[in-house]
Formats: C-alpha cells, structure tokens, sequence
C-alpha cells in the first residue's frame, strides 16, 4: 500500500468509521457511505493529510477508492512542497 | 382531583448524563445522591477547571456507529437518548406511520463547540480549511434533525431554545402538537454539550458558576447556605409523549402524566431572575390551574435548583409561598450539576420515575437548608407522590412548569 492509499484508508476508517472489510481499490465513494457532505469533509483532510486539493469535479459518488488514489498520486507528485 | 381527557402520558425514557449512558443509571446516580462533578482535563488552565461530563464508557459516538462523524456531540446525545426512549416505550421505527411521528429537541448552547474549532482554523490556516460542517454541527435544530433521521421521524421536527428551560419549553412544545392533533407521537426533550473552555469561561464572567475549585464534587450544593454558583455539565435526556387514550389503547403503561404546563416571562432582565419571582410564581400558578389542580394538591417539586445564590434564593421563595403546606423538594443538579438545555427534559424524566417507583432522590451536598423548604438531603425518601411539578427557569427570563400526575395507566 502506497502512502496515499494508506492516508486514504486510516480516514475512511477512522474519520468516516468505514469497516476496513467494505474498503477495496473497486469500492465507489456511495458504496462506502460517503455522501457529498463526507466527501466535502473527506477532500479537506486530505488536503490536510497530503497536501493536495481534490477539486469538486475530481470526486463524486462515483469515483473509486483506486480513482481517488490515483487521483491523490498525481496531485501530490506535482504539488509544491508545504 | 381528577386525570383530565387532556393528559398526556409518558409513555418511554431515555437519558445520557454524567451520572450514566442510560435512563436506568442515571436515576440510580441520582438516587444515591453522590455528586459527578471532577477536574476536567479540556478546561485546563481555565479559571473554572471542573465540571460534570457524560463517562467516557457511554461515548454516545461509538453507541451510534457509523454516521456518528457528521453529529456534533449535542445531537449524538439526543440520538441515543431518543433511541433508548423510543425502544423503552415499545414502539418500533420500523413499523410506525412516521408521518404522524413529531421530534422536539431543545439546546441551549448546540454546537458552539464546533463554533469555536472552525473560528480558530479560519484565523490560523485560512478560509479553505473551514469544514462544510460547521453549520450543521452548529445550529440547534441538528440534534432534532439528526434524530428524526435516525428514528424516520416524518412529521414536525423543530428545536426550542429558552436557554436552561428549552428541555422543558420542548415538553411543552410536544404537548401542545399532541393536543392540537398535529402527531400521535412525540418524541422531546432537550441535550446541551458545551462543557468548552470558551464557554465555561463566559458563564464564570457572569458570576455563575461555583468556584470551589479545591472540591469539584462539593461545587454544586441546591439550596445550602454556602452555594456560590452552579457546575457547568452535558448530557440529554428525551421523552416519548402520547395522548394518554392513546397509551391506554396499545396496553402501555405511563411512567406519569404530564397534566398541566406555565410558561412565562420575567420581563426582567437578561440573566438575573426577578428578585420577587413573579415569573416563576405565575409559571406554577399556570400550570396548576392548567391541570386543574390546585397549590395544595402538590406534593413534590423537581426545583430548577441550580447551587446560584440568586436561582436558590428566588424559587425557595416562590415555593415556600405558592406551596407553603411544604411538599417534598429535591434538585439533581447537586449530582449531575447543570446540563443547561438539557436539565428541564431530563429533570422532567426523573419527576416521572419518582411518580413511577414512590422514591425521591436526596439534594447532593446538602445536610440542611437555610430556606422554609421540605429539601430532601442525606438519602433518598420513600414517598407516595400524586403530584409533582417540575421547574424550569432560563436566562432571558424563561419559566416553564410542567405538572406530572401519577399515571392512569401506571
């Protein structure tokens, strides 16, 4: 596990008191219980947690935990450094 | 003296205070009289640094599971409070016709906590990091939301605010949609979590609060001559109100029924009570009429009793006057200090259980009192109650009496 997707998984479980066994790469955000007032708390602790601001365009109840990832990866390779 | 078409039964209890996680726990903390009131490691530093917390063991966000990272603390303890009201008056979310299902949740103080979080993360990290949140976590009606949602709660769902009264004004409230036909079902009652240096602080500028800060347990002493101020506590405590013919048909039993309600305005001045009380008097005057009842009928009273000098000092007064055949008088706030918007809801359920079982609980730290009252002080008194009011006073100059009769169909 990347440190991205282990950042991603210590909040949804902790912040968001996801079940570690619902939490996969395929698992969509309205699969895991995070509507759009969590993914809005969600997107804020990670730009805490990794420095790097999910946009609202970039995550819906669609977007997978891999997406989202992904998503983070790329953001932070390119991010200035806090 | 007779049950009136109008009663309303209390049909379920639910509580979370700082003497325990359930209605049962907390009655028995209040029965034995011995006060919660502790050092308080999150208002360190602060010039009041105790107060009476809800036990880490009955964590309201680990009984609620998942969805419990939205609710601000205020509306987690309504949640578990309501669940554990509605369970206790055998009624199921599942089956019910939600429509005709009403919550009423007062707070006093609701999630200034958040509040305070997000002020300082604006000024120190910026506009960006202020959660989407905060005005759900902060408006008082969230707990009322948040238990309509949990429960399928469907018809009218509102807070009340009368500072320290809006648990009991939330009664009131439920009462009157009961009688007006507007639900069947009344789910009420009040919760207040803003034990916060920043709160704390402000009610100790007031002159508020005790500053016995040596003896946190000794702090809050209703009615004893050397009170110097209340502690500051959480915690939530809801009813489940039917119409009492309502009750009889589905073969539940009533804790008590809620017979008669005042409510008044000092008209005063913004904290301080009327020094002649006019405004309490007229609030137990009311509700005694309201039920039909007359001063002499009462033989207890749940007091306000907050351990303030002015509080104790005004509603003995009132008491000793209205009621001066001394009915039995007791204040939880000695054991569970003052859970300011939850304190009329929650003293309002252990009026019905002292109707319920025949028991008055002890004033905590108080062996004698200086006022013309019967303050029940060392143990609890065993007491056939018929009748009891339960009083309310707020800042703002709010007064809410509830009147309680034993139940018709306890």
């Amino acid at each position: 596990m990347s440190s991205t997707d282990a950042v991603l998984f210590d909040l949804l479980t902790t912040k968001f008191n996801v079940p570690e066994r619902e939490i996969t790469p395929e698992s969509t955000m309205d699969e895991l219980d995070i509507d759009s007032l969590a993914l809005a708390e969600l997107a804020l602790a990670l730009q805490e947690e990794v420095g790097a601001r999910i946009e609202d365009h970039e995550a819906n109840k669609d977007t997978t935990v891999a997406q989202l990832t992904a998503t983070l990866a790329a953001k932070r390779a390119t991010a200035p450094v806090q | 003296m007779t049950a009136t078409s109008r009663a309303i039964a209390v049909t379920g209890l639910g509580m979370t205070t700082p003497a325990g996680g359930d209605g049962a726990t907390t009655w028995e903390g209040v029965r034995r009289g011995l006060a919660t009131a502790d050092r308080d490691t999150q208002l360190k530093g602060m010039p009041v640094d105790f107060s009476c917390r809800v036990p880490e063991s009955a964590d309201p966000a680990a009984r609620i599971g998942r969805k419990s990272w939205r609710m601000p603390r205020f509306a987690q303890l309504a949640v578990v409070a309501a669940r554990e009201a509605v369970a206790d008056a055998g009624l199921d979310p599942a089956t019910w016709d939600g429509t005709r299902v009403a919550v009423v949740i007062g707070s006093g103080l609701a999630g200034v906590a958040h509040l305070e979080e997000q002020t300082l993360r604006l000024h120190q990290s910026g506009p960006e990091r202020v959660s989407a949140l905060l005005v759900p976590q902060l408006i008082s009606n969230t707990a009322a939301g948040e238990v309509s949602l949990d429960l399928g709660a469907r018809g009218p769902s509102m807070a009340t605010e009368t500072a320290c009264a809006s648990g009991a004004t939330a009664l009131a409230v439920a009462r009157d949609l009961l009688l007006a036909g507007t639900c069947d079902i009344a789910i009420a009652g009040g919760t207040d979590a803003a034990v916060t240096p920043v709160i704390t602080t402000g009610f100790h500028q007031l002159g508020a609060l005790s500053g016995r800060i040596d003896d946190p347990a000794g702090a809050s002493r209703p009615f004893a001559a050397d009170r110097d101020g209340f502690v500051i506590a959480e915690g939530s405590g809801v009813l489940v109100l039917e119409r009492a013919e309502d009750a009889e048909a589905r073969g539940r039993r009533s804790y008590a029924d809620l017979v008669g309600v005042g409510q008044t305005s000092d008209a005063h001045h913004p904290t301080a009570p009327a020094p002649d009380g006019r405004g309490a008097e007229a609030a137990l005057r009311t509700a005694l009429a309201d039920a039909g009842l007359t001063p002499s009928d009462v033989d207890h009273v749940n007091a306000h009793g907050t351990s303030t000098p002015k509080n104790d000092e005004v509603e003995a007064a009132v008491i000793a006057r209205v009621l001066p055949h001394g009915p039995s008088v007791t204040s939880a706030k000695g054991v569970l200090g003052h859970t300011l918007g939850a304190a009329g809801a929650i003293e309002a359920a252990l009026t019905a259980l002292t109707l319920r079982h025949g028991v008055v609980p002890p004033i905590a730290n108080l062996a004698s009192t200086a006022f013309p009252l019967d303050c029940v002080v060392g143990a609890e008194r065993r007491q056939a109650v018929r009748v009891a009011a339960s009083h309310s006073f707020g800042f703002g100059g709010h007064n809410v009496v509830l009147v309680f009769t034993a139940g018709r169909t306890s």
